[in-house]
Parts: structure tokens; sequence; C-alpha cells
């Protein structure tokens, strides 16, 4: 049996199939040793699990909370700093009190070396043992967890990062080496990828180390940003690769779901407590190399999610210039909302539950009641400053919160030359069934899909991912040198088949997907485009799409060559039970823009699957709230999944 | 439910600004657009009032205005015209910036105007990079007067042709005006796509409001100051001739709310190349404000921002040159020392809120040969902060321009740098340190022609209430085993195996040292 736990910030969910049936079991999460929750919930299974994939938020965490490693980072002589320069730029324009990310490298363990390689891959000062002497004194008198090195160059010669390696192995601690991160170019975002990687390894490794020891009988892989799992060993070696595993399983769940339905172009929105994540797919899971980790570059490839300051619990307020806020200050989990009866803060939550929208009797299953009066206070006195009732200051909230995360949207399709109008919008997340249907109205989206397992969509996404393996290298060929283009990606693909067979894996199994990174020779970013043969081709009209011109005439180049090598993952056949009510039917009011309607309250587990109804309704379930606008249609599809049409 | 309209569209106009820029950065050629993303996007009504603007850079935004007032009137706009102009005395910054200007029109009927300026890595001259110690306009590169780019949806390609075949690379030079075109495109479409979705009538109406909104804020700040009059001097080392100590002195009266920024006691202008245009002062006084502006809350920038600032500047002085003055400098280096004397003069104002001096010079480097041009500038100290010490290694004020990734650069020029470090201890020490410098060191693979434009190399960045000031910097060539300390503003020829080493100054300390 296959299972997937992924450790949320309030839950930690396992997702497993018993004779076809999808199940979850869920816990709350123990933040202080994530693994407690994560035994606990594997505990409660009564059949023995032989796969567990795991998607951890450990070194998300570390990293935010900058408790890794005590690391040290090693370069040329003359580029010490670069963790601390980075490129120069203060992250606000308009802000005389603007603070740069907050570093976690100490200046006093960063090492230059007297070697070079220069722009060709030529040593033109080796690196001598004296050099490797003075490092090594160094951090005997000041040992280290952990070592990062980035050699300027090293990505076009290897040689000198090796050496040093070598002659660091007795130490017996982490090295992690740039040319092996990643062998691409610019400096500054290897090196903060190589230095992450190198203070979030240690970490990784005890957690994981622990983990496997309490589950000794079982099969563990972990999940990777780049939407597939790796083994224990290398996702200890590559750390960084498990940033963001959990937003990763919920997009992967969103492509296994869209393509249950035959769709192929969908946008994902997951919206939760303090922000939103939205992913376009179109065929495939797209991936981006700029991500960025808390102010510093993670340059290694990540499902492309964009994340706005816009959840639940974003708090509003009124400027002094009058204008409505919301966020990107947030309540979170904890005071929350001041309905949690903690706070007085008012949020988007708050202001749903004084629309009618959110029910204070059903959420989360009735278990946990919300507090409408500290609502109403919380809001009063915005809604005094707007000099506008308690229920449009609430419409007003909502429908601000709304245009942020529609720029999310925006980002993601129309800047990137999609057009929303032809994609299907995939909600999952607990806050998301509030807003999606005025959402979907603003990008003229028509139609949406809600899953019913959304309570626990990362783990059932982890629970059907496969396993992934990304390479890549920075080569400069010119696009009509196709024979050494050729010739490039065939050694690469050889080296990546057999890097994976030693990790115990059947490459066999393997698919090989190819990309390449190209440009107009003189640009300075790259498109990814997947190999073919006609790939010049692609890659003009993939530019015309993104920036609207082609330039037949100019020369283009090949910066850097991917291997994508991609397992397969269990078999996606899947059943969800009906579960029972736990809320009869009824009439609410809800305020809207035509101001108090009546609305019947569904309960989602009394559907069945071929059942369509009407908007306005609200349809409730334990962990989800779905507002259905009128001028939509719901049908009740396969595994209760609610498909909305806009009518 | 105005309050929740304004967020609304005034999200809505940003992001168009927003998505120009992506566009533009993206698929452009100049180093210093994609890498150091030293351009501005923006978006004026019919009356030419700035309606909205994407945070590039502040040289670029401030000055944006005077632009769009200046061309309004020249031309009878027509659906599917591209103006294109980088003239410094007709709201222009310097030669290199070019600016492309595009009517928007919604059913026959002008709505809106959109502007992207960006830096150019050449635009002919003299000196490779556009960028040198010169003493006439006509030598800095060439003048484009505003004229057409593309006239009724035809581009003129006669003057495409003679204008980019004068210059250096014209291959990137096409590449980038492409670049520039499609962010245009771009937002007209999203323009127009807000017109079909709101109506015009909305469209001019939420503007006005916005105007408004903003209006009101920078009027709440400016209450906030006590009323009276706070003056401030402060020097340009030089212009890279004869005249030493060129004194900028700026008087800031508050009324209510309101202020009056007055620069008339200025130098004249001068022979080298350090005039500022007035497009450039009005800049920095607006980055200031708007600066200060951001401790009472996040508002967009826009003509109401600018409503209560009233800015007065005497023709023919060195922040508001005339023709044919040398201004490659003006934008880059004046600039900063404007806000500079800003803000010693608002410390007496607003003493809780204002920092020392920062490093005060964009540090600009141009090398080149018959091959190629590359330009780029150098941060260096921010001046401490009242509670917080200034920031190491950064670029402040008028510019936030990325570094060049070293391995990108020796990937295409034929230069090695050897060293890219923080400056220690070049901060000024005081209760709060000012930032550290940087050092960068070129070593020439090829012989080539430089140009450094540089300040803060006499004159050091002030301290603030008992601060120590910054350190200031330093260039020197290598030949050999000779070391040459050089000028702050030299053109020089550099031989295969030489070695220029760039100290950029540090930030100013605030208060006493305890």
């Amino acid at each position: 049996m296959q299972v997937a736990i992924d450790t949320g910030g309030t839950f930690t969910d396992l997702v497993y199939l018993e004779s076809g049936f999808l199940k979850s079991k869920k816990v709350f999460s123990t933040p202080k040793d994530p693994s407690e929750a994560v035994l606990k919930a594997f505990s409660q299974l009564s059949d023995k699990a032989k796969i567990l994939i795991h998607g951890s938020t450990v070194g998300t965490n570390a990293f935010l909370e900058r408790k890794g490693a005590k690391i040290a980072f090693i370069t040329t002589s003359g580029f010490e700093d670069i963790l601390f320069i980075g490129r120069q730029a203060r992250p606000k324009l308009y802000d005389f009190f603007v603070e740069k990310p907050r570093p976690f490298v100490l200046e006093k363990n960063c090492f230059g070396l007297n070697e070079r390689i220069d722009a060709r891959g030529k040593v033109i000062k080796p690196l001598e043992p004296h050099e490797i002497e003075k490092v090594l004194k160094k951090l005997r008198k000041n040992p280290v967890e952990s070592i990062a090195v980035c050699f300027i160059n090293s990505y076009l010669n290897p040689s000198h990062e090796k050496k040093l390696k070598k002659e660091l192995s007795f130490l017996e601690i982490p090295v992690s080496l740039s040319s092996e991160i990643l062998p691409e170019f610019r400096e500054f975002e290897r090196a903060s990828t190589t230095a992450i990687n190198a203070y979030l390894s240690p970490v990784m490794s005890k957690y994981l180390g622990k983990l496997r020891d309490k589950l000794s009988e079982v099969n563990l892989y972990i999940q990777q940003s780049n939407g597939g799992w790796m083994t224990v060993e290398e996702a200890g070696r590559f750390a960084s690769h498990t940033i963001l595993s959990g937003p990763a399983g919920g997009v992967n769940g969103a492509y296994i779901l869209a393509k249950y339905f035959g769709k192929s172009k969908i946008i994902t929105f997951d919206m939760g407590g303090t922000s939103t994540d939205v992913c376009l797919i179109d065929e495939r899971i797209p991936f981006t190399k700029e991500y960025n980790l808390d102010g510093f570059p993670l340059s290694i490839p990540v499902i492309d999610i964009h994340t706005v300051g816009a959840g639940g619990g974003s708090i509003a307020y009124v400027d002094e210039g009058g204008a409505l806020k919301v966020g990107p200050e947030s309540a979170g989990a904890d005071p929350g909302p001041a309905c949690y009866g903690k706070s007085l803060f008012p949020t988007v939550t708050d202001a749903n539950l004084v629309l009618g929208r959110l029910l204070p009797d059903v959420f989360l299953g009735g278990k946990f009641k919300l507090q409408k009066e500290r609502s109403l206070k919380a809001l009063s006195s915005i809604a005094k400053k707007l000099n506008l009732s308690l229920e449009e200051t609430a419409l007003g909230i909502v429908r601000v919160a709304n245009i942020v995360m529609s720029r999310a949207f925006r980002r993601v399709s129309l800047e990137r030359g999609y057009d929303p109008q032809d994609f299907t919008l995939i909600c999952f997340g607990g806050a998301g069934g509030l807003h999606v249907c005025s959402l979907s109205r603003e990008l003229e989206i028509k139609e949406i899909i809600i899953p019913k397992l959304a309570g626990s969509f990362s783990a059932f996404g982890l629970l059907f991912s496969p396993p992934l393996k990304d390479f890549s290298q920075t080569v400069w060929i010119e696009s009509k040198e196709k024979k050494k283009l050729t010739e490039h990606i065939e050694n690469f693909k050889r080296s990546a088949l057999s890097y994976v067979k030693k990790l115990g894996l059947e490459p066999d199994n393997f698919t090989c997907e190819i990309f390449l990174d190209m440009r107009y020779k003189g640009q300075g970013f790259e498109l990814t485009i997947p190999y073919s043969e006609d790939y010049i081709d692609v890659f003009e009209k993939e530019h015309e799409k993104q920036f609207g011109y082609i330039a037949h005439q100019f020369p283009v180049e090949i910066v850097t060559l991917r291997v994508r090598l991609k397992g397969s993952p269990v078999e996606n056949n899947w059943k969800i039970e009906k579960s029972k009510n736990f809320c009869p039917l009824f009439q609410t009011r809800v305020f809207t823009e035509k101001g108090w309607i009546e609305v019947p309250v569904i309960d989602w587990n009394s559907l069945n699957i071929g059942e369509t109804l009407k908007g306005p309704a609200l349809i409730v379930e334990e962990f989800t709230t779905v507002w259905v606008e009128e001028n939509f249609q719901v049908k009740v599809d396969e595994n209760y999944t609610l498909r909305l049409f806009k009518l | 439910m105005r309050a929740v309209e304004l967020e609304i569209f005034n999200n809505l106009f940003s992001a168009i600004a927003d998505e120009m820029g992506i566009v533009l950065r993206r698929s452009s050629f100049s180093p210093n657009i994609r890498e150091r993303c030293d351009f501005s996007c923006a978006i004026f009504d019919e009356k030419g009032e700035l309606v909205a603007q994407a945070s590039h850079i502040p040289v670029h935004l401030g000055a944006m205005p005077e632009t769009m007032k200046n061309i309004l009137p020249l031309f009878k706009w027509d659906k599917g015209d591209v103006i294109i102009t980088n003239d410094p005395f007709c709201g222009g910054t310097h030669l290199p910036d070019i600016t492309l200007i595009k009517p928007v029109f919604y059913q026959n009927e002008l709505i809106f105007f959109l502007i992207v300026r960006a830096h150019h890595a050449d635009v002919g001259g003299k000196y490779a990079g556009s960028m040198a110690v010169t003493t006439h306009i006509e030598e800095e590169g060439i003048l484009i007067r505003p004229t057409y780019l593309v006239k009724k949806g035809k581009i003129q390609e006669s003057f495409l042709k003679d204008f980019i075949n004068k210059l250096r690379n014209p291959y990137e030079r096409e590449g980038d005006l492409k670049a520039q075109n499609a962010s245009l495109l771009r937002g007209e479409k999203r323009l127009i796509e807000m017109c079909e979705k709101y109506g015009v009538s909305k469209l001019k109406e939420i503007s006005e409001e916005l105007k408004d909104y903003s209006q009101k804020a920078m009027e709440k700040l400016l209450e906030k100051a006590p009323s009276g009059e706070f003056s401030f001097v402060d020097y340009l080392d030089d212009d890279g001739f004869r005249e030493k100590d060129i004194p900028i002195k700026v008087k800031i009266v508050f009324e209510k709310n309101k202020v009056t920024v007055d620069f008339s006691e200025s130098a004249p202008q001068v022979k080298g190349c350090i005039n500022a245009t007035k497009a450039v002062t009005h800049s920095a006084v607006y980055y200031v404000f708007l600066s200060l502006l951001n401790t009472i809350g996040a508002y967009p920038v826009n003509e109401g921002c600018f409503r209560p600032i009233k800015i007065i500047t005497k023709s023919g002085t060195v922040v508001s040159a005339t023709y044919p003055s040398a201004v490659a400098a003006g934008n880059v280096e004046t600039s900063q020392r404007i806000v500079d004397v800003l803000l010693g003069a608002l410390s007496g104002a607003f003493p809780d809120l204002i920092p020392s001096a920062s490093c005060g010079t964009m540090n600009n480097i141009a090398i080149g040969n018959e091959n190629f041009a590359y330009y780029e500038t150098i941060g260096g100290g921010m001046g401490a902060r009242p509670g917080k010490d200034g920031l190491n290694g950064v670029h402040t004020h008028m510019t936030n321009t990325l570094n060049t990734p070293v391995e990108a650069l020796e990937h295409e020029y034929p230069l090695r740098i050897e060293r890219y470090a923080l400056r220690k201890n070049s901060g000024g020490k005081g209760k709060y340190r000012g930032g550290d410098g940087l050092v960068r060191e070129y070593l020439f693979l090829n012989s080539c022609s430089v140009t450094i434009l540089s300040e803060r190399r006499i004159h050091s960045p002030y301290g603030l209430f008992g601060g120590e000031p910054g350190k200031k910097g330093e260039n020197i060539l290598i030949r050999g085993k000779e070391k040459i300390y050089l000028p702050g503003k030299v053109n020089l020829q550099v031989r295969e195996g030489d070695k220029i080493i760039i100290k950029t100054p540090g930030g100013g300390g605030w208060g006493k040292e305890e």
C-alpha cells in the first residue's frame, strides 16, 4: 500500500488508497517536532504501508526562522561578500527605512581562495594546496556544520570545486558544490542556491534520519519543489529541493483531477489564511528557475506558483487618503480573525461571516464556533470611517481581497500571453470556495472545479506524484549548431540516467524530457522550450506569445540545457465514498450587491452524483464552504466533485 | 463605495504599468535594461497628468510628468502613433534615456498616453556608452528631438535606419526599441480592455478620484511638518574641468498643507556634463517627498502627489540647464546631490524620518572600443537612519539598478572582474553607522576607452545629528607596477593588462557615537 503524508501549518494530512477508495486521516501538526504528527498519523493505519511519500515543511521553516546549520561559504578570493551584496539593489524604492533580506551566513565564515577560472572554463590560476590549507586552518579553529562552495565560472569547469571537496572530505560534514547544485551562470544566484542547500542539508538529514529510524520497514520518499519525489538520501543531500513541497503537492493534485475530467488548461486557486497560491497549467506543470526564498534566489526548478499576500486572515484597514486596504498583514491562525475569539482584527474571514457566507455553526463541522458578534465589532470602526453600513463594509473588504487575488491570476495568465477564458479554475484550500465565483466572473472564466477532498488536497497530490530528478547545465551553444547540440544532449542524457541508476531507481521506467533555455543573443532572460526538431520556431512562437514580437534576423542562442527524468506514479484509479450527512438543509440570508437574499444551505454530503442545482446557494462540508453565486449552475460529478458553470 | 473603488482601480492601473515593465525587461537587449532594470513605465491621462506608474527608477519617474507637459502640445495625436525622443531640454534626463510615447484611443477618442523610458547602452557620440566627460550636448550622443517613430501604425523606416546606423551597436538598439514598442502595445491592449469592461467615463472619473486621493494623502504628510523655512547647501566635487565645489542650495518653506522648494540660489550651469535638467531636479524632489509619504502608508503615485509641491528653479543653473550644455551626469550624479541637499534641509522638519547622506554618486563606468559598448553603475553605502544602521553595498535614492553578474559580463566582454566586495569601515561612525561602500576591480583583456563619472571623491557624504561622514570614494588605475589616482570624472584609454579599481563612498553616520 502507498501512503502520502503532507505536513501543513495547522494539520498533518495522510491520504491512502484502500481497495480503490481514497481515505484520509487528519491530525494536528506538531511544529516543534513535525515527525511526531507524521508518526501519529501513520500509526492510525490498520494496514501496513510499503511506500510513504512525504511532503515536509522542515526545510522551508528552518530557513524562514533562520534555524539552519552553521555554514561556511567558500568562493574565489575577492568575492567573499557576494551573499551580502546580492544584486546591489534595495527591495523597496521609496522607503528610507528599507532592509535587506536577513542573512543566514556569518560574514566571518565566508572565505575567499586564490584561484581563478576564466569565462571559457580555462584555469588561469590553479587552486594550490596551501590555499586549501589556509581555509582548513580556519575551519579547525572555528568548526562549522556544513560547507557551501561556489567559485567564479565553476559552471564551466568544476575541477576546483571537486578538488576542494575531496580535500574537505575528512571533516565528515556535508559539502554543497555549486557545480553540482546548479551548474548555471550568474554567480550570485548560484551561490545563494548552494548556500541555502548547505544551510538546510544538516537539518533535513537529521529530520529524515529520525523518520527513517522510526519507519524502518517503509520505503520513504520525499517530495520536492519540482512536483516529484526523490529518495531520502537524495533529499538530504539536495535539501534545497524540498522547499515548497506542500504547494507542489496541491498543484499536482489539481493536475491529476484536471486530467480525470479531460482538462489540459487549468488555473489552480489555493486560498489559505495568509496568502493565496495560483498556478497556470497548459498541458504540463510549469516550473520556474527564478524562485525567491525570503529574499534569496533559489534557482532550481520549482513549480511556478505565484503567491499574493491575501488570505482569509488578511487584515482590512482604511488609510489616510480614505481608501480601503486589505493585507498583506494577516492575523494568521493565531490569534486569527476576530471571530476566532482571540483578536479584534477585521479580516476577510470576518467579512464573509458578516455577509452570511460563512456559517458560524458549521465551520469545521461545528466543532469550532465562530463568534459573529466579534466580527461585527471588528468591522464597525472601518464602517464608521467609510460611512457605510457593516454589510457594505464587509462587501468592500471581500471585493478588495478579490482584486488583490485577481492580480495573481493576471500575473500567471494575461502577462504571459494566456487568456484566462480558455482555462478552468480548480479551487482547493479552505477559504477559496467563498471567493471563487466572483473571481471567475472578474477573469471571465467559465468553469470551476472544486474537489471533495479539498481539505487534504496536497496529500492527495503527493500520493500520485512520480519520482522526478532535474539536471541542468549552462552550455552556450548557437542555435544553428545542431550537431553540437545533439551531442551535448546525448551525453547529458546518458550521465543523468546513470546518476538515477546509482540512486537505486530503475531508469528503464523513466521518461526523459529535454528543455532548452533559449534567447536572442544579447537578451538577459531565457525562455525554457521543450526540445524538438524545430526548436528555433518553437522558441520564436513562445517569444511572440509572451512579448509580442519575433526578431527573425537575430541570432538565437541556447544558454542552458535541462534534462528531466520522470518515473511513473502509482496508477491513479480512485473513488471517494459517500460520507454521512452532517447538517440538515436550511435557509439562510446572504448579503450581496443586491442586498440581503434568501439562500439555501446544502450539505455537500447529501448531494448525489449527477445532480444539478442553481445558485445562489451555500454548499457546506467540514473543511470547505462554497458560495455559489446567482447565475452559476452546479453539477455534481464523479467523486462528488462540484463543477460550477457560469450561465 | 468610493473607498473600495479607489483600491480596485489603483490595482488595475498599476498592474498595467507593471506588466509593461515585465515585457520590456524580459525581451530587451541592453544590459542596462534587462539586467539592471534601468527603465520606467507610466500611464498618463489625455490632459497629460500622471495616473499610474510602476516602481522602477525614481530618476525617470519624476521626470516623466515634465516630459509629457513638454511633448503633449507638439503633436496632433493620431491612432497608431509613437513618438520618440531623448531630448533633455524637452523634459528628458540625458541622451541614453530614450523615451517612447504612445497615445491610446478608444472608439476614436484619445483617452490615455503611455510612456516607456529606457537607458540604452549607447546613443553615439564621441565615447562608447555615451556617458563621458564632455562640454556640449552634441558631443554626448545623438540628440533626438521629439519625432515620429511610428506614424499611424507605420514605422518610420528612414528615421530608424538613419538613427541606428550612427550607433555602435545598431542591432542591439533596434532590439531595445522593439522591446520598448512591445511594452507600449501591451499597455494599450490592457487599457482598451479596461475601457470595454468599465466604460470610458468611469475610468475618467476614477482617475480624477485617484489623483484627489493621493493629493489628500500628500497634504496630510505636509501638515505634519512645522511651518517655517529650512535651508541647506552641499557641493558637487567638480565638473571634470576647472570648476570645483559647485554649490546646490535649497530653501524649503512649509505652509499648512503645502510646500515650496526653491533652488534659485544654486550655481550657474557649468562647462562639464554635470548639469541637471529641470526634469531631473523635479524627480529628485518628488522622490524625497514620495519616500516621506511612504512613512504614512502605501499610496498610488500620480499627479495628485505633486499638486501640493511647488518647485522653483532658475533657468541656466546647474539644476535647470539649458541647451547646449552637457548633461550626461546631471541625471546620475547631480540628481543624487539634489537629494542630499533636500534631506539635509528636511532633517530640520522631520528629524525622526530623515537619513544621513548616502554614497551620493552612482559611480558610473562606461567601457568600450570599436566592438562593444558597456556601461554600469556601482552602489555604495546607505546613510544611517534614525534608529537603524545604513545598508552596505546598495544603490540608494535616485537609482536602483541591479549589478551585472560577473559571469555574464566576462562571457560577453573582454573584461575580468577581480574583486567585487564590501569596502569595510567606509561607513561613517555614529549612534547608527553609515553603510559600507563597494570595491570593484576591472582587469582589461583588450585596449578600451573608459569613462568614469563619479562624485563624493572630494566632499564626503555628511552625517546628521553628530554622526561622522562616510569615507570618500577613490578611482585608481594600475598599470604595471604603477598606481595612479584618477580624478572623479575622467576619459582615458586603457591597455591590455591595465586594472581599474573603483572604491565607492560609505554612508554618513547618524547621531553621536556613545
